[in-house]
């Protein structure tokens, strides 16, 4: 992005309307430089202004928005090559393959696994996007009428053009989809559907032809292109090819080939099909397309996509208060620790791993590691007195003792002054915790420990 | 195959001109020399993929050990299985935590050099030693260790901030490689490199680690850390230029990697692929060599690499 939000402000109207969505005409222009917000989001601007803006502010990827309008599954939109440079905005979609053959009732089946595999890592959820068809005969719209009964509409379909129709047919009109061709012949047909379009890239063709029919959609009225690739090509090229592509559309904003990718992997054991997509996952595919739905395979892959798309601007935080670890008892160990996700996950990991029930409190320190939290001053005394006195743990427990990370050992005589509990020393590295807190429900504190808490 | 030239004729990129990182004598390999990053240039990817030994199976997940001879656990033995799969290197971390004060009994000292010294008889490949010990510990480690390694061949760390001095000279005197390790940080990890520079270490003589989060504890660290390493070398920065290593091993530290059912799946399935994925995120990211505990994740990422390379390299 060129411009920085006063340029930007310069050239919107200044009214400070709010139907943007955001409340000031600044505020927007921030959102632009972040690539949160849409030129077009604003009603009020001069053709000029969309002129000059415009270059500056269109991402360099483009975006494709598949699925229910009022929460769209969002493909490309990408604006850097490495994600330390800014971040990558959205996360590779995971498409399930649902292929012919498979009745109502099995695809009910595959939508169940599905929601089975979703899973919950403080405080998001990772999922799968949705589902791909490939529809090859007329009884396999079948399956798109199952997927619309259980409100799961799929958002990739294959097929011939008659079929596609047909499909577009049995789903909410308010539902984009993205309909994947297998010939450019069918581009102007397609194109009156009126939904996004899946251009197949074949391995062996030119860039130069890839970006004539691309061209070609445009001119039969299509927005919205993303160019599939995958199947036919030896994946070391695949690999090579994305990041040609990608390069092409942010090194030289090449007006064409700027599209989201959507990797389509061969059908194959599903440990190397997660692999594979685990790759493009990390070298620019927008969408990526699995068989199977099985957590083993999926979770993996998940995972890994939310490091990668993680905001690297941003540490990763977890929301401040009172966890339970195992079914603590109103005499099991209260420790406390801060609010980086990271830690929070060592510390509460190494707890569990004791086999010690326990409460730990979590102390919102901006995201920051014990040691980091606590030089800069934002780990303090008052901050966890606070915590000790208005998190509820004081009626959750008969004891009056808490356990403190090794690293900040020195603020124990004021903590126990100011919080009025007993303060013990945990140990320096949680991966101690274990020996620690198998050794803490027996015995008491130590005299130097006590000397220690004052 | 298609000429790649032919297919993206017209849309050329334009040539960055690099300097290539450093180009270094592995064992048998010649690791190093990257003129860009993974997939910017043609070039097939040259990865050294070690395994590594544990020298004792207590307090591992059943899953891991259950890969390895569980029964009645000898670490040689198990070595001799995993150099059945032809790995690059053999990584053995030696850990040596102890109670506040202590000290590790000279049987611990003897079994782990021991271990060492065999391992280094058992065949060709280099072996990378990570010690985990209190900077005390090293006066008595060291000198023990140091003389049953190859010179020339083997490498020795972990050298972090407080202890690079002493790894330096124990390094030298046997010409050893030093494994550095720092805490998932650029400027820190450049940091060190120039102290065990300073200390007469040449940066082809430094393997860096640093510090391998598995999936879910840290990759995104891990991952943008070695990027920028990477780059900052291509830019011709001398100090970030050297082999890096990660140690895909540390997956397991997080539970999910191995414990669970239900939305994670089968963990016997799940665990394999946890470290694998962690294994290719770092090399896709840039790094050289990669240390993988379980024998699957090993067979995973060395028939991945066989795949990428087999396409690559032929043409550009």
């Amino acid at each position: 992005m060129a411009l920085n939000a006063l340029a930007i402000y310069k050239q919107l109207p200044q009214k400070n309307c709010g139907e943007c969505g955001v409340p000031t005409c600044l505020g927007f222009a921030m959102k632009l430089v972040a690539a949160e917000a849409e030129l077009s989001a604003c009603p009020y601007l001069s053709p000029e202004a969309v002129a000059f803006l415009g270059a500056s502010t269109t991402l360099p990827l483009r975006k494709v928005e598949l699925g229910d309008s009022s929460a769209p599954v969002v493909l490309g939109g990408e604006e850097v090559l490495f994600r330390h440079e800014k971040r990558f905005h959205n996360p590779s979609a995971i498409f399930i393959r649902l292929t012919g053959s498979m009745t109502p009732s099995q695809v009910k089946d595959k939508v169940k696994t599905l929601e089975a595999s979703k899973i919950n890592r403080a405080g998001e959820e990772l999922t799968v996007q949705g589902f791909g068809v490939e529809l090859r005969k007329p009884k396999d719209l079948e399956i798109i009428s199952a997927l619309a009964d259980v409100e799961k509409p799929p958002l990739v379909v294959f097929g011939a053009v008659d079929l596609l129709r047909k499909a577009v047919g049995l789903i909410p009109r308010s539902h984009r989809l993205l309909l994947g061709i297998k010939s450019v012949a069918d581009i102007p047909a397609v194109a009156e559907l009126n939904q996004a379009l899946l251009l197949p890239y074949k391995w062996g063709e030119t860039l130069r032809k890839l970006a004539d029919n691309i061209k070609m959609a445009e001119d039969e009225g299509v927005k919205d292109v993303v160019i599939a690739l995958g199947e036919d090509f030896p994946l070391g090229r695949t690999l090579g090819m994305l990041t040609h592509l990608r390069r092409l559309a942010i090194e030289m904003k090449e007006p064409l080939l700027n599209r989201p990718i959507l990797y389509i992997p061969p059908q194959e054991k599903d440990a190397e099909q997660s692999l594979h997509n685990a790759l493009f996952i990390c070298r620019y595919a927008s969408g990526v397309v699995m068989d199977s739905p099985a957590g083993a395979t999926l979770a993996p892959m998940m995972v890994l996509r939310s490091e990668i798309y993680a905001d690297p601007q941003k540490p990763i935080q977890i929301p401040a208060g009172i966890y339970t670890i195992g079914t603590p008892t109103v005499d099991s160990p209260v420790l406390f620790t801060t609010n980086f996700s990271l830690t929070y996950f060592l510390v509460s990991g190494d707890i569990e791993a004791s086999g010690v029930p326990a409460h730990l409190l979590v102390v919102d320190v901006e995201g920051q590691s014990v040691l980091t939290a606590y030089s800069a001053g934002k780990l303090t005394v008052e901050k966890v007195t606070k915590l000790v006195h208005s998190s509820g743990i004081e009626d959750k427990v008969n004891h009056r003792r808490l356990v403190i990370p090794g690293l900040v050992s020195r603020m124990s005589g004021e903590l126990a002054e100011a919080c009025g509990w007993e303060v013990l020393v945990g140990p320096k590295d949680s991966s101690r915790l274990p020996t620690f807190l198998r050794s803490y429900t027996t015995r008491p504190a130590t005299e130097t420990e006590r000397q220690i808490a004052g | 195959m298609p000429d790649w030239k032919n297919i993206i004729a017209g849309y050329e990129l334009p040539p960055t001109e690099t300097e290539p990182t450093t180009s270094v004598s592995f064992g048998d390999l010649k690791l190093g020399g990257r003129r860009a990053m993974p997939f910017f240039d043609g070039s097939p990817l040259n990865i050294a993929l070690g395994l590594t030994i544990l020298p004792t199976l207590d307090g591992q997940p059943e899953i891991l050990t259950g890969a390895f001879c569980a029964e009645s656990y000898q670490p040689i033995d198990c070595a001799k299985s995993a150099l059945d799969s032809s790995p690059d290197f053999l990584f053995l971390p030696l850990a040596f935590e102890l109670e506040e004060g202590g000290s590790p009994s000279e049987d611990d000292i003897e079994r782990a050099v021991s271990l060492a010294h065999q391992l280094t008889r058992l065949s060709d490949v280099p072996l990378v030693v990570e010690i985990s010990a209190e900077k005390r510990l090293l006066d008595s480690l060291l000198p023990a260790i140091c003389p049953v390694l190859r010179p020339g061949k083997d490498w020795l760390g972990r050298a972090g901030e407080e202890n690079y001095r002493t790894y330096a000279a124990a390094c030298q005197a046997y010409d050893l490689g030093v494994l550095a390790q720092s805490p998932m940080d650029i400027n820190l990890a450049k940091q060190l490199n120039i102290l065990l520079h300073n200390c007469g270490i040449p940066y082809e003589r430094i393997l860096h680690d640093p510090l391998t989060g598995g999936l879910g504890y840290g990759t995104q660290y891990t991952f943008s850390v070695i990027e920028r390493l990477r780059l900052s070398a291509l830019a011709g920065d001398g100090a970030t230029s050297g082999l890096i290593l990660i140690n895909s091993g540390e997956a397991w530290s997080g539970r999910e990697c191995y414990q669970g059912e239900g939305p994670l799946g089968n963990p016997e399935e799940r665990a394999p692929l946890w470290e694998a994925e962690t294994a290719l995120a770092g090399i896709i990211a840039g790094a050289d060599l990669c240390a993988l505990l379980h024998p699957q994740a090993h067979r995973y990422i060395r028939s991945l690499l066989g795949e990428i390379n087999s396409a690559l390299g032929d043409d550009s």
